[in-house]
């Protein structure tokens, strides 16, 4: 049955049936990674820091089979259209819709922001008083970063929460701040 | 946060009230076929209700995480047992969300425990088909098959870990954790994976005894 080298089961492009898992053995498996990375490092710096390089393997992948889903005869040559491309299409493929939004930073040539309002990772992830300042949506940052870098286009993300009006309302809205570094300007 | 009990309590009475619809699952012998129709029907509507993810990225959540594993441990035999051991901490918590979601009968005996992890469970949370074979004969061990493996959706084994490394081994864990909450105490292990060339995933259970309930010492009482 199995020639030697790589056998895919079901040819990529033609997997289009609707496949979901259980959304609570997802969020369990996430609470578990987050506890194994928690016992081996000594602060939430180097936590949130394995947490966007898990990000960025997820990411790599992710992006390729997005783009090949989706957008298969064509690439995103310009920042605001790979941008775009992050906000919908990997957006839909992560959580099933699109970011809430999409926006640039004041006075400023290369920093954007993506915001969204119920970030699906951190619903279930209490985090204690000790560690306010952790944001678990370091791993989606990771993957936000690595589909942007792998596109051409390096930057750095950092995630950061944003309390809704509403304080009590849970999980807080996660502000995701992309900075691009210089050499992704191609066309200025 | 104070809202989840209360969301949780209109869930289990809605249930309730969707499980009447379904046949009641047949107790006897007899009925075993009629029995494993109408339990995989209850885990295809408890699937149906629960709030889905795209399994892909479950797919590749897994693999980042089993690949760190492979990275921080020496030996595949080592990443088995964390793998175990994360999966172990999972069903801990996942029974109670099952259930409280799953509608499912009560098992009253080890071996009916069986077809509810298969039929049920597996696919209630990873939507796949799973079914029971090779019963022992006094009951005390049980093996569940399934062909779709949603964890190992783009995983393949590199060559010198085809013989040690059981990629899913999580499945393991979480079936341990769970049945011990359930005050049965169990071994489970993969006895075949597709990843490694096998025509279907076999996983073993085996009970290693019933646990007693004890009430808790507790000063406060």
């Amino acid at each position: 049955m199995n020639a030697p080298g790589i056998t895919l089961p079901v040819p990529l492009l033609q997997v289009r049936r609707p496949q979901s898992i259980h959304f609570s053995i997802y969020a369990l498996l996430f609470a578990e990674v987050i506890s194994y990375f928690q016992n081996r490092v000594r602060s939430i710096t180097e936590l949130e820091e394995r947490l966007l390089d898990l990000g960025q393997e997820i990411g790599r992948r992710v992006l390729e089979l997005v783009w090949l889903r989706e957008k298969f005869s064509r690439r995103e040559i310009e920042l605001l259209g790979a941008l775009r491309f992050t906000t919908t299409s990997v957006w839909r493929f992560l959580f099933g819709k699109v970011a809430d939004s999409l926006e640039r930073v004041k006075d400023k040539e290369n920093e954007y922001i993506i915001v969204e309002n119920s970030p699906l990772f951190t619903r279930y992830i209490s985090v204690p008083l000790d560690l306010a300042d952790l944001n678990c949506n370091a791993i989606v940052g990771g993957i936000i970063r690595e589909v942007l870098c792998a596109s051409g286009f390096p930057c750095h993300v950092d995630a950061h929460n944003a309390p809704h009006d509403d304080e009590t309302e849970y999980p807080p809205r996660t502000l995701f701040s992309i900075r691009f570094l210089p050499e992704s300007n191609h066309n200025l | 946060m104070s809202e989840a009990p209360r969301e949780r309590l209109q869930a289990s009475q809605t249930e309730r009230n969707s499980s009447e619809k379904v046949p009641r699952p047949v107790a006897t012998s007899a009925g075993a076929a009629a029995n494993a129709a109408a339990l995989s029907k209850i885990g295809e509507q408890a699937f149906q209700r629960g709030e889905l993810v795209n399994s892909e990225l479950a797919a590749l959540t897994y693999g980042a995480l089993v690949r760190q594993l492979v990275l921080d441990y020496a030996h595949p035999q080592q990443v088995n047992e964390q793998l175990d051991r994360i999966g172990y901490n999972i069903g801990l918590r996942l029974v109670d969300d099952f259930l409280a979601r799953s509608a499912a009968p009560p098992c009253r005996s080890f071996a009916a425990s069986a077809e509810i992890i298969a039929r049920v469970a597996f696919r209630m949370y990873l939507g796949v088909n799973a079914k029971v074979a090779h019963i022992a004969s006094d009951g005390s061990e049980y093996s569940i098959l399934f062909d779709s493996n949603p964890l190992a959706e783009f995983a393949e084994l590199p060559e010198p870990m085809k013989g040690s490394l059981w990629y899913s081994n999580v499945i393991c864990g979480v079936i341990r954790g769970a049945l011990e909450m359930v005050q049965y105490s169990v071994q489970a292990r993969f006895e075949r994976d597709i990843l490694r060339g096998d025509d279907c995933n076999e996983i073993r259970v085996s009970l290693v005894r019933e646990l007693e309930e004890r009430v808790p010492t507790d000063n406060e009482i």
